[in-house]
């Protein structure tokens, strides 16, 4: 019964009954009408009625009045608790308040068990900074650095800090930066490659660090702001720690975790939870949420459950078929943080057949990537010839978008001028001797996980040996022996972050130095020579038009045919923190500055 | 006998102490009071009739909250240094709401004779503490009166800050104070509550 019928029915069996019958009408619009207008879990913060995630002065002048009317004159019951009210004024005044609880699958994700040789933390940590990080537009965004410009040729980049203090009350100078270099260098530890191109970097005063490089970079930012990027430790801290490798972070953490960032080391016990609180020391905004709790939940089963019952506030990195089995569920809410990943069937190409340009052209008119990525549940095709658009923007060459459409037809003109193939009447190709094509494709690597690799290759196959008539061989490969294998097969699956598709500078994955190979073991004198150029050319007009030939190149020589890029699922409560799918983070994960600057609490139950 | 008498002094000595943790000062037993955040009322001492005159509030330890004033009968709220969204009146309760005040200031018009006493609650709404307002609250209509704004050094009598002084409070300040057991009790309680004011005073917790 609709509810116009309901009220007709109402007044017609009560007629000389009519203020009765309204009276019901109104109680009972009043019981459902507030359900209709919020949505069940609607992130809606306490007070902020216009639902901008803001409680503006209005808006909590008119919250206190009603509170105090109520509290001290007997009026009606607020519509906010004494504890929602408190809730409110601190998102008015900007003041972080409740608990964020992440859950980490290791307890190597509490916080990096040794911070000098894992991911570099800027991106990775919300204690430590780097002096600038890279956004989804292509824009760099500025952390300890406030400006910074680099040379003509590129070869000097000098940054100018902010005014920021260490966590434990020091000033970030610009000796700090030195001192990182300087260190990571000296100790030769892992991310010291990250700043391999530097000679020296000076400090002319405290507030100025000039990095001079051995050759030009005009992507240098680029290089300090992610994957892996590089943090500003302090030195007054770490010059007194000869090794490292062998600090006792749990021992020494409240010493040692000392950063510039929005968030600084509370507590931690070891196998259980690592805390962190809202740095008061810090030099941007304020977060909203006064701390983020890493609670180990090393079971992927426990962590949904966990989810459900509101142990946990949010749950990054689902797979699609835990994000089904949320649908619908109390207050919660998934959403997808695209090109996490991007997929590729990728060429040996001395390998044959991979070693026939025809070959892989032919290929990539048979890849369906539409169902490829309908396989993998959470993923969008990709058209391009390498870089994912989304992420490098105007970078990819328009001109070969959607080049290698899925035309099986093309695919099979293709193989008929090749030297190596022939096509029966029916359809299938073959080698010219007759034989069936057999392509023995490993699985394994970053691709494997969550079999991601054989879920694509399956769809694939499908085409590839009924309508090709080939014969497709998938098999798993151990972990350690996965390189090894790839390098003697001409044809693999691989699955690399979507940050290695965001940049000109990412094309070096095709590039063959005087000093080796690469990946695909392709070498075109053309497109090393285009690389040289872009190594060597600053301005970016100029690296886009370079940028742009060698999008042309690889168009024609397919060293591997990119299918698909997934992003990374997220599940998270909406009766807790809103705000967290305003920031898409840059890398997979969710475990940002960004996103932790800007989530705000929508319920008291998240202190 | 003896017997009879002593029981009889000790349920009267049980009802005194209850009477006496009954009126224990509200914030000292209420949860989330805290003596870091106090509001102070400024007021003039005697006033002229019909005259306009200025309260202060003085907030200290927080900025975001409510306060209510209630003013004695006669006297009319006029309007105070917040705008009106922030305000609401309440026939003789005024309800301010500060966002990030640490003092708010409000007029008031005398009528044409009494006196009268001014009380308040206040509200921290971030960390939930709430308290009494305290300071001055007592203002004399007089037609002797030259001063607006109150004396010289700007401060009125305050009945509970003075409780050295029993000649200074008028019976009309305790109604329920009398002859006997109860009355005796109550005034107990009003004594201890004074002398506990006045400690916090000393203590730096109040001026």
């Amino acid at each position: 019964m609709n509810l116009k019928s309901f009220k007709f029915r109402i007044l017609k069996e009560n007629s000389l009954q009519p203020v009765r019958s309204w009276f019901c009408l109104l109680f009972i619009l009043g019981l459902f009408l507030p359900a209709c207008i919020l949505p069940a879990g609607a992130s809606v913060i306490p007070g902020d009625s216009s639902g901008d995630t803001c409680v503006s002065d209005e808006e909590l002048a008119s919250s206190i009045l009603s509170h105090m009317e109520y509290s001290y004159l007997g009026k009606e019951r607020p519509h906010l608790s004494a504890e929602e009210l408190s809730l409110s004024a601190h998102n008015f005044r900007h003041i972080p308040y409740g608990r964020v609880v992440i859950p980490v699958s290791s307890e190597k994700d509490f916080i990096t068990p040794n911070i000098w040789y894992k991911m570099g933390v800027p991106t990775g940590s919300l204690i430590y900074e780097g002096l600038v990080t890279r956004n989804r537009d292509g824009n760099y965004d500025s952390w300890l650095a406030e400006s910074w410009s680099s040379s003509e040729d590129a070869k000097v980049w000098t940054f100018r800090l902010k005014e920021a203090k260490w966590q434990d009350g020091e000033t970030v100078n610009s000796e700090d930066v030195k001192f990182t270099h300087d260190y990571l260098k000296d100790k030769k530890l892992k991310l010291a490659f990250v700043l391999n191109s530097v000679e020296r970097v000076e400090c002319p005063d405290a507030q100025t660090a000039v990095f001079y490089l051995e050759n030009p970079d005009p992507t240098f930012p680029d290089r300090l702001s992610h994957s892996p990027g590089i943090a500003i430790f302090p030195k007054h801290i770490w010059e007194n720690v000869e090794n490292p490798a062998s600090y006792d972070e749990y021992a020494s953490g409240d010493t040692h975790f000392i950063g510039s960032g929005p968030f600084r080391y509370k507590a931690a016990e070891r196998g259980q939870y690592f805390l962190l609180e809202a740095s008061e020391a810090y030099h941007g905004d304020s977060p909203y949420v006064k701390e983020v709790a890493l609670k180990l939940i090393p079971d992927a089963s426990s962590r949904l459950f966990a989810l459900q019952s509101g142990e946990i506030d949010v749950l990054p990195e689902i797979t699609p078929v835990e994000a089904e089995k949320l649908k619908g569920k109390d207050n919660i809410k998934v959403y997808n943080i695209p090109d996490a990943t991007g997929y590729e069937i990728a060429f040996n190409c001395e390998q044959f057949p991979a070693n026939d340009p025809l070959f892989r052209q032919a290929l990539s008119h048979a890849v369906n990537r539409e169902n490829a990525a309908n396989m993998l549940g959470n993923a969008e095709p990709t058209e391009t010839v390498f870089l994912l658009p989304d992420l490098a923007h105007d970078f990819v060459n328009p001109d070969y978008i959607g080049k290698y459409d899925y035309d099986l037809g093309k695919a099979r003109d293709l193989f008929k001028v090749s030297d190596n193939f022939s096509v029966d009447s029916d359809g299938k190709v073959r080698y010219k001797n007759g034989d069936q094509i057999h392509l023995k494709i490993p699985l394994g690597g970053k691709a494997h996980m969550n079999r991601a690799d054989e879920k694509l290759l399956n769809v694939i196959k499908m085409d590839w040996e009924e309508k090709l008539g080939f014969d497709v061989e998938l098999e798993a490969v151990p972990e350690d022996i996965y390189l090894e294998q790839i390098g003697e097969s001409p044809i693999f699956i691989d699955g690399m972050p979507g940050t290695m598709h965001d940049d000109l500078e990412d094309l070096n994955n095709f590039y063959r130095s005087p000093a080796g190979s690469n990946y695909y073991h392709y070498d075109s004198p053309e497109y090393n020579r285009l690389m040289e150029e872009l190594k060597n050319t600053a301005d970016r007009d100029k690296r886009k038009e370079i940028g742009y030939r060698m999008q042309a190149v690889l168009a024609e020589d397919v060293p591997t045919i990119p299918v698909c890029s997934t992003g990374t699922l997220v599940a998270y409560r909406t009766d807790r923190f809103t705000g967290w799918e305003n920031v898409l983070p840059l890398q997979a994960g969710i475990l940002d500055k960004k996103v932790f600057l800007n989530i705000k609490p929508v319920s008291s139950q998240a202190s | 006998m003896i017997q009879n008498e002593f029981s009889l002094s000790l349920c009267a000595l049980a009802l005194v102490f209850c009477v006496l943790l009954s009126t224990l000062p509200g914030q000292a037993l209420a949860a989330g009071t805290d003596s870091s955040c106090t509001v102070e009322r400024t007021l003039p001492p005697s006033v002229a009739p019909g005259s306009e005159f200025e309260v202060q509030l003085n907030v200290s330890g927080f900025e975001t909250g409510g306060i209510v004033e209630t003013l004695p009968q006669g006297f009319i709220y006029l309007n105070s240094s917040l705008p009106e969204t922030r305000v609401r009146v309440e026939g003789q309760h005024v309800i301010f709401a500060l966002l990030e005040e640490d003092k708010v200031s409000y007029s008031v018009k005398a009528p044409a004779s009494g006196d009268g006493i001014f009380s308040g609650e206040w509200e921290e709404v971030l960390g939930q503490k709430k308290g009494k307002v305290q300071g001055n609250s007592e203002v004399v209509v007089s037609s002797s009166s030259y001063s607006k704004s109150g004396d010289s050094t700007g401060k009125a009598r305050d009945m509970v800050s003075n409780p050295g002084n029993a000649s200074d409070q008028k019976p009309g300040r305790l109604p329920f104070a009398g002859p006997g057991l109860l009355g005796g009790a109550i005034g107990f309680a009003a004594g201890f509550r004074a002398l506990e004011k006045s400690r916090k005073e000393k203590k730096g917790g109040i001026l």
